[in-house]
């Protein structure tokens, strides 16, 4: 779809999708505001390019660029009015167009300076505070490539992830890695070794790469083979100038460094995606050796804290889709899986029923996917013929359907997500099964009901309406 | 100069504003790697006037947890 963040800024700014903002301001708390109020305008909010901010003169910050669904709809090829089932199933027929095509170019765009002498982190990024009792200033949205050290020349291991990065030094920086993330596979092999792992933190890169690097997928599949295949278009690579680690050419701004092998520093509290923020830790460190950008390089950040926000919208149908695909293998009668609440930990799945019982049985099956083991604590199920991207319908289905002696199922003692809070200790939890279908044979169904049919030729009609309003507005 | 979060004397400047304005200067502390901007909040560069929640002047920073532990050495 889109060869770099530029051409994607571009078809927003033609979409009506882009906004600047000239004014000054300082980077505290002015940007924080004003993510969090171009995220709060909702499903059709714009992205905003600041470059007006103090100390930073010259310098240019872009916010919100997957900030609404109608941003992402166009990160998808899509119609901006798209909604959002039908952006579901998008994704999910590209999907199975794994994997893409990679090509290595010279001369990368995002090799146009290079910085090798005095780094100073802090002058060469506008950088901000993003929520008030972070650590410090942060990295949210960059794009993290590292290598399996024993498979090098394996490309389809090289990981490319999304990990919080705290600027710690002028040329230091401090990591998030979570032992089940890729990038500790690679650490583990560094450290016990007491070898340095090479990383290159890739900032405002193609904006499916960014949605890719922050997609659960398996150890050996390639995020940029992912991103070519929805994209459509091979992914444009090329070699870092100090390390054999292969980065997006068209990337604004590439850190190139590596982690300290056998040190953690203390790092946080960062605010997180379940809207709180997270302990001090000891993370890992990194150095810093290099630093290239594009001329007039776009400073590309994320915010994210009390949710709705810009990590919701880009966490949610990426992990949708392979719950979906997952569950789909063994039970066709699945329709739609909608994982878009803090990462999946809620999640409404649309079933059709093989025989009665069977909507429990795919919440079992959900809650047994290596997503969904830690992740997915509460899990609700309709009727096949109900959306579940639609919350209005899922609510019609609980106040319908749930018969709360039988259909609501506690399995306490399970595995939990370490981050939400209400995993207790970090990291246990409770699954909570809530089925709001329809009983069906041979479950005895009390009182015969029969359900309003849809009504045919609606959505046909609704587009044409909502082109007609569209044209007088 | 004293860190506004761990209160150590461990902090010093480690940046001004590139642009050569003079707007503000960056504070770092080597102790518990905290940093701030002169122009920032009272509430969040004040130690008076920050929420003691997150202050880590009582915590021992060596117990700290390590989420993503240092494996054994292989030879
Ligand atoms: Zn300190």
């Amino acid at each position: 779809m889109f060869r770099d963040l530029r051409e994607f800024l571009g078809k927003l700014e033609q979409e009506g999708q882009l906004v600047y903002f000239h004014d000054e301001i300082l980077p505290e708390p002015d940007i924080r505001a004003i993510q969090r109020g171009s995220q709060d305008i909702g499903s059709t909010g714009p992205a905003v390019i600041i470059d007006n901010v103090k100390g930073y003169k010259g310098k240019k910050l872009a916010v919100n660029v997957h900030g609404s669904w109608a941003n992402h709809a166009i990160m998808m090829g899509m119609d901006k009015n798209t909604n959002l089932k039908d952006q579901f199933y998008e994704l999910a027929d590209r999907w199975d167009s794994y994997p893409g095509e990679l090509k290595w170019v010279k001369d990368a765009p995002c090799q146009e300076v290079v910085i090798e002498k005095d780094i100073n982190l802090y002058e060469i990024l506008p950088l901000f505070r993003i929520n008030k009792n972070d650590a410090g200033f942060y990295l949210s949205k960059a794009s993290i490539v590292t290598k399996d050290p024993e498979d090098p020349d394996n490309v389809d291991k090289e990981n490319v992830g999304t990990y919080r990065v705290q600027v710690q030094g002028p040329d230091t920086v401090a990591m998030q890695g979570l032992a089940f993330h890729d990038v500790a596979i690679h650490l583990k092999k560094a450290e016990e070794k007491n070898q340095p792992l090479p990383i290159a933190i890739c900032l405002g890169v193609d904006p499916m790469l960014t949605f890719m690097a922050s997609t659960p997928l398996n150890y050996n599949q390639s995020e940029y083979k992912y991103a070519a295949a929805i994209n459509g278009i091979p992914m444009e690579l090329t070699k870092c100038i100090g390390y054999d680690l292969d980065v997006p050419a068209g990337a604004e701004i590439v850190l190139e460094g590596e982690i300290i092998p056998r040190k953690r520093v203390c790092e946080g509290p960062f605010g997180e995606f379940p809207g709180s923020y997270s302990g001090t830790r000891k993370q890992v460190e990194i150095k810093i050796k290099r630093v290239t950008h594009r001329k007039d390089p776009i400073f590309e950040n994320l915010y994210l804290g009390r949710p709705w926000t810009e990590i919701d919208t880009l966490l949610g149908l990426n992990t949708c889709v392979p719950l979906y695909k997952q569950l789909k293998e063994t039970m066709p009668e699945v329709k739609a899986v909608n994982a878009l609440y803090q990462h999946g930990l809620t999640v409404i799945i649309a079933t059709d029923q093989r025989f009665g019982g069977y909507a429990k049985s795919v919440a079992m099956r959900l809650a047994t996917t290596p997503h969904g083991i830690s992740y997915a604590k509460n899990i609700i199920l309709v009727d096949g013929d109900v959306d579940p991207f639609d919350l209005n319908q899922v609510m019609w289905a609980f106040s319908t359907r749930i018969r709360g002696s039988q259909d609501v199922i506690v399995v306490p003692g399970t595995p939990g997500m370490p981050l939400d809070p209400a995993s207790e200790p970090p990291g246990m939890g409770v699954k909570v099964i809530i089925d709001a279908t329809t009983p069906m044979a041979p479950e005895r169904v009390l009182r015969e009901v029969k359900m309003v049919e849809k009504v045919d030729k609606a959505e046909y009609y609704q587009k044409i309406i909502a082109d007609l309003h569209s044209q007088i507005k | 100069m004293k860190c506004v979060r761990c209160l150590h004397g461990d902090a010093h400047k480690v940046a001004e504003a590139p642009d050569g304005s003079g707007a503000w200067e960056v504070y770092l502390c080597d102790r518990c790697n905290y940093s701030w901007r002169s122009t920032e909040e009272e509430d969040v560069i004040n130690p008076e006037k920050r929420d003691p929640w997150f202050q880590l002047d009582k915590v021992d920073l060596d117990t700290l947890q390590i989420p993503c532990p240092i494996p054994p050495l292989v030879k």
